[in-house]
């Protein structure tokens, strides 16, 4: 292939991964076709000679992949210049991390090893982004959960098997397509039928588990008839109109104070009185900074933010989630002045709430959380009277250990508070929507994601969403999720076992392929 | 002929791919998501948050903007304008006017304000060593009591 035309199918590439993790989700299965044919095609020289590519230029191609693949995303997630650039940067890094891994695999002149070395080295790649803070783990194997019945191998191998099938599809694809190219026509059609045919497999097996897995989750509205999970845990969302984070901003406290009153005061109140299924909700939830203001610590935030004023019926537990100031000694300590915290309130004397226990945001954003920001202890789930919820502030569901831990807690359903919206009107909150149900259908348990502007709905361990509220509506979701636990093989494995699978097999292979090479050369 | 015809291949049919998807990005980022970000809350009889369109979220309160009136005293009561000559009055009158963000600042005595007690605000406000209530401390905006109200002023260090 010479420079131009690789420039081309690489540009194209990055095209279709950008979509694949946005809008087109449809495209997964296929999204790295074009990067690993750019990849596997040797260069064509001027001279009409041919010669594989070098370890450098897989590098650079990679890289560039990944950085056009960036510019399509990062504008539209507008998250301002400078985390723009450094998106950049990073994504063109883990194309780069990709072309490295893959290259000495994919000099082996059989197809079946240069398949599994695409699947190796993607996976492996994409582990790295999981695995500090520093990363932002958009993982193209998560968008299968648009569809959950191409998402359902989680349960078994987690995201690294989605996203090892992912590459599968897409390296046999890549290897038809070449081989067509290249004048092989019949052998060709082959292997681009067996992509197709690794995509009816995960989809048949989608099928089948979903049929054979019970609905765990419902939408309730008054006088609309539905039927509630088995032992069913109900909330009431609140979701607010407005990214009240933002508000923080605005210039006319007057309406702050009403932006807050009627966005989320009003309506946890509408929820706090509704009678889902005949009777109080479990858990009325406000999201991540739905009160629009940073909170003094203790009793004087709340009360000072209308919270204690709210009066659950016994049994329901309030769910708050709000920035607070640590407390003076503690902040001259550690030198953090804020935390991101998740309250649970129950009704005490006179049915006034109190806090009866808190979890906190540990993965804090680099820069903009962890300089001033507080990060106590290890995670833990939400103890309520209600039962113990797994608790994800804002982007934690993305991070897969953050799960793992929490599941080891013994946490029933999991519950995203986020304000993703924040983010204005972008891809983000879906993203961040497809990866929570990635950890739904991983773990077995159900899944409430609350967003305090959007998105919010139910999902069950299936990954089925129930309808719920988009970006900037207003409005409190009603439903249930079922507090019984799937069980699967991925939450009893853990992401150790697949990953260091994959590590050893990527080895194993490229020490397989160098040895041949060499020996060839011997001969 | 058969290399270059292969080679021609790829290009067009990047080219094709490349300008459906690159085409519907521009459509996506152009018309789909812009003038989307809704800045009213007309259903709930909430008008404009004054936050200004579509800016990067690090902007913030304009400074080259100040001084604002952000809530003219022609509406105060005159409790709330007596109030507003004493010691932590700011943060009375604010407490007063909007309980949400500033009551639990002003129900310190005004002793424990001299003392430097007084609670912290709400909603990006705190409360500054003289008792000012400061909005935005890194970009030096403070709220002072003037004669038309509240008012937004560049901090005097």
């Amino acid at each position: 292939m010479r420079w131009w035309s690789r420039l081309a199918v690489v540009v194209a590439g990055g095209l279709m991964l950008a979509k694949a993790h946005t809008t087109w989700p449809w495209l997964v299965p296929v999204a790295l076709v074009p990067l690993v044919v750019s990849l596997l095609a040797p260069v064509e020289e001027a001279g009409g000679g041919r010669r594989p590519l070098r370890w450098g230029e897989a590098v650079l191609w990679g890289m560039f992949c990944y950085l056009f693949s960036g510019l399509q995303v990062w504008p539209a997630a507008q998250y301002g210049g400078l985390i723009f650039a450094a998106g950049l940067v990073y994504m063109a890094l883990g194309g780069g991390l990709f072309g490295a891994l893959v290259w000495p695999i994919l000099r082996s002149p059989r197809r079946g090893e240069r398949v599994w070395g695409v699947v190796l080295a993607w996976v492996l790649a994409d582990a790295t982004r999981t695995m500090t803070p520093w990363s932002y783990p958009m993982v193209l194997g998560g968008n299968l959960a648009f569809e959950p019945a191409l998402a359902q191998l989680a349960s078994v191998g987690g995201l690294w098997l989605l996203d090892g099938v992912v590459a599968w599809m897409s390296a046999w694809v890549a290897e038809g397509l070449w081989a067509w190219s290249e004048g092989a026509r019949r052998e060709g059609a082959r292997w681009v039928l067996g992509g197709a045919g690794v995509f009816a497999g995960v989809l048949l097996f989608g099928v089948v588990r979903l049929a054979w897995l019970a609905p765990g989750a419902a939408e309730w509205s008054p006088g609309v008839e539905a039927a509630a999970p088995s032992s069913p845990r109900t909330f009431a969302l609140v979701q607010g109109g407005h990214p009240n984070w933002l508000f923080a901003r605005a210039t006319v406290l007057s309406r702050l104070d009403e932006v807050v009153r009627a966005g989320t005061l009003e309506l946890l109140d509408a929820g706090l009185a509704a009678r889902p299924w005949g009777r109080p909700v479990d858990f009325a939830v406000t999201a991540e900074n739905a009160l629009g203001q940073v909170l003094v610590g203790g009793e004087v935030g709340l009360e000072a933010a209308g919270i204690l004023a709210r009066r659950p019926a016994p049994g329901t537990v309030l769910i708050v989630g709000a920035t607070r100031y640590v407390d003076s000694a503690r902040a001259e300590a550690s030198g953090a002045r804020f935390e991101n915290v998740a309250l649970a309130l129950e009704p005490g004397e006179g049915g006034r709430p109190g806090v009866v226990d808190a979890v906190y945001k540990r993965q804090l954003v680099p820069f903009a959380e962890s300089l001033y920001w507080r990060d106590p202890g290890p995670y833990h789930g939400l103890a309520t009277s209600r039962g113990r919820l797994g608790v994800l502030i804002c982007y934690e569901s993305i991070y897969p250990g953050v799960t793992e831990a929490l599941v080891d807690d013994g946490v029933g359903p999991l519950l995203v508070v986020t304000n993703d919206a924040g983010l204005r009107r972008s891809y983000v909150a879906e993203i961040h929507a497809r990866l929570g149900i990635v950890r739904a259908i991983e773990s077995g348990r159900g899944l409430v994601h609350a967003g305090q502007a959007g998105l919010t709905f139910f999902a069950d361990a299936g990954g089925r969403r129930t309808p719920g509220l988009g970006l900037f509506e207003r409005g409190v979701l009603y439903g249930a999720v079922t507090e019984e636990v799937v069980w699967t093989p991925y939450a009893w494995s853990g992401r150790a076992g697949w990953l260091g699978g994959a590590l050893v097999g990527w080895a194993v292979l490229v020490m397989k392929v160098r040895w041949r090479m060499k020996a060839k050369r011997v001969a | 002929m058969a290399g270059v015809r292969a080679q021609a291949g790829w290009v067009v049919w990047s080219v094709a791919v490349s300008g459906v998807l690159l085409g519907h990005s521009i459509w996506e980022y152009r018309v789909h998501l812009t003038g989307r970000v809704p800045y009213t809350h007309a259903e709930v009889g909430v008008g404009v948050i004054q936050e200004g369109d579509f800016a990067p979220t690090d902007e913030g309160i304009p400074v080259e903007g100040l001084p604002w009136v952000l809530d003219p005293s022609s509406g105060w009561t005159s409790a709330e304008r007596e109030a507003s000559g004493t010691p932590c009055g700011l943060l009375q009158v604010c407490a007063r006017r909007y309980p949400l963000w500033c009551s639990a600042a002003w129900e310190g005595s005004a002793s424990g304000c001299e003392a430097g007690g007084v609670l912290e605000g709400a909603a990006g406000v705190e409360v500054g060593a003289g008792g000012e209530l400061v909005l935005e401390r890194s970009r030096g905006v403070v709220l002072e009591v003037g004669r038309e109200g509240l008012v937004a002023r560049e901090e005097v260090r």
